[in-house]
């Protein structure tokens, strides 16, 4: 893969995440609006190579974690990025089932990649709560209305993926994705 | 003695287990790590402030402005006359609203002892329970935990942690706030005095509601309510933290309390600057 070309886009979809709420988010900017990050992540996560897309994905992650989260006092580096992880661990399931160069199939694994996403940073947030490890809960955290709100999210990716995938689609060969790397055979 | 080779895969393995001590650490430690690379957001602050005011501008929030015209009688005729004049008394209103806003920023700047620093807005978290803007003024500029931070008369919120370059700000309609206030009529008669009293964010966390008034205590629709609270920076008080918007009586004990409803003035997620409240020390 094309890090530099990853570096930029990654960078473009940060700017999109932090400042296009006020414009997509429905109701309003209270709202749910797209997971820009996690369309690209499950972008990259469908056409790399598989030693490549957990370290994506991570970088990603990481990226998305930088987003004020629901701790108020501050940004808790990890839950976030780990989710994207085992993100990635899912999409590399999953990518054998679907056809990787359909933005349908993207929509999809945005959705379903998501459900695992989410599931993971709720759980390690709501697990800070627990009486057995830390017991710091997060203040009016709610795993249940998390989770609601965060699938209104990804059902809203999921159909934000479609027009970005089309655009994702035509820089494939930016990204170079088959290139051989080094130690790799061709054939 | 031979050490195992690192690896791509051995290193993956130690960012996760590092990344899962630091989600589960206590949130002091936790937040000082987080803020480290916090601090590399300021690269994204420019085309982020710009990206976030062409969405404001698109899409600008709701603004509860409040009607300034004492009894609000002639609004209501002139709506029902001609809905031409409604449209241009609308427009005097926000510009009214404007106009008294500015003349409170001049009242606040000859106070000793308190700078405004300006800032972009660079991004909102879209959390309805915690939320949260970034804006692009950080420690470097004097910025610390606590301080109030402002746009107009209107009150935003919180400073709830800094890098160098950035602070997050916690708005005040965060989930389970508790605000000291006082309310006023817009107009002051010089007869009737601001009314004490404490509010909390209702369920929907876009507005205020207080259950304590009497049935017949003079709180009215389009009453300020400005903040009183004691746990706020001292500068901060006085600011608007939104407008009574219903005041009907209470569901439940309807000839005992009121029910008043406070909408913040401003449309806080979409707000593209503030100024924060800076002490001179």
């Amino acid at each position: 893969m094309n890090w530099l070309v990853f570096a930029i886009t990654s960078y473009l979809f940060l700017l999109l995440q932090t400042g296009l709420k006020p414009l997509l988010g429905i109701p309003d900017a209270m709202g749910a609006s797209p997971n820009f990050l996690l369309i690209l992540a499950v972008f990259i996560g469908l056409s790399a190579q598989t030693k490549t897309v957990a370290w994506g994905m991570l970088t990603l992650g990481i990226l998305a974690n930088l987003i004020p989260g629901p701790e108020p006092t501050g940004t808790i580096l990890g839950p976030v990025a780990l989710g994207y992880l085992a993100g990635a661990f899912a999409i590399l399931q999953l990518r054998t089932l679907v056809f990787r160069e359909s933005v349908i199939s993207l929509a999809i694994m945005v959705f379903f990649v998501g459900i695992i996403v989410e599931l993971v940073t709720v759980m390690l947030y709501t697990g800070r709560g627990l009486p057995l490890f830390l017991n710091q809960p997060i203040p009016n955290w709610s795993a249940i209305d998390e989770l609601f709100q965060r699938f209104w999210e990804l059902l809203y990716s999921a159909v934000a993926a479609v027009p970005l995938g089309l655009i994702l689609l035509r820089l494939r060969t930016g990204f170079n994705f088959t290139g051989i790397t080094r130690g790799e055979r061709s054939y | 003695m031979n050490r195992p080779p690192i690896t791509p895969k051995r290193v993956l393995i130690a960012i996760a287990v590092l990344l899962l001590l630091s989600s589960q650490l206590p949130t002091g430690a936790a937040t000082a790590i987080g803020s480290i690379p916090r601090s590399f957001v300021g690269f994204i602050s420019k085309p982020a402030s710009i990206l976030h005011r062409m969405s404001a501008t698109l899409r600008p929030g709701r603004t509860n402005a409040p009607d300034f015209t004492p009894g609000g009688e002639l609004a209501d005729q002139l709506a029902q006359a001609n809905v031409y004049i409604d449209t241009l008394e609308q427009e005097i209103l926000e510009l009214r609203d404007v106009s008294q806003s500015l003349a409170q920023i001049d009242a606040l700047l000859d106070l000793g002892g308190i700078r405004l620093i300006g800032a972009n807005v660079l991004g909102f978290n879209g959390d309805l329970e915690n939320p949260i803007i970034t804006i692009g003024v950080g420690e470097s500029s004097g910025l610390r935990e606590g301080l109030a931070v402002v746009w107009g008369a209107g009150l935003v919120g919180r400073v709830i942690s800094t890098s160098a370059q950035t602070a997050d700000v916690q708005l005040v309609t965060a989930a389970d706030t508790k605000l000291q206030v006082r309310i006023a009529q817009p107009v002051r008669d010089g007869v009737t005095e601001p009314l004490p009293a404490f509010i909390q964010v209702a369920d929907d966390g876009r507005s205020f509601i207080t259950e304590d008034f009497a049935v017949d205590a003079p709180v009215e629709v389009g009453d300020l309510v400005h903040l009183a609270d004691d746990s706020w920076q001292f500068r901060a008080r006085g600011f608007i933290v939104g407008v009574v918007t219903e005041a009907i009586d209470h569901p439940d004990r309807p000839y005992l309390n009121k029910y008043v409803v406070i909408r913040p003035t401003l449309p806080l997620p979409s707000l593209t600057r503030v100024a924060v409240l800076v002490p001179v020390d």
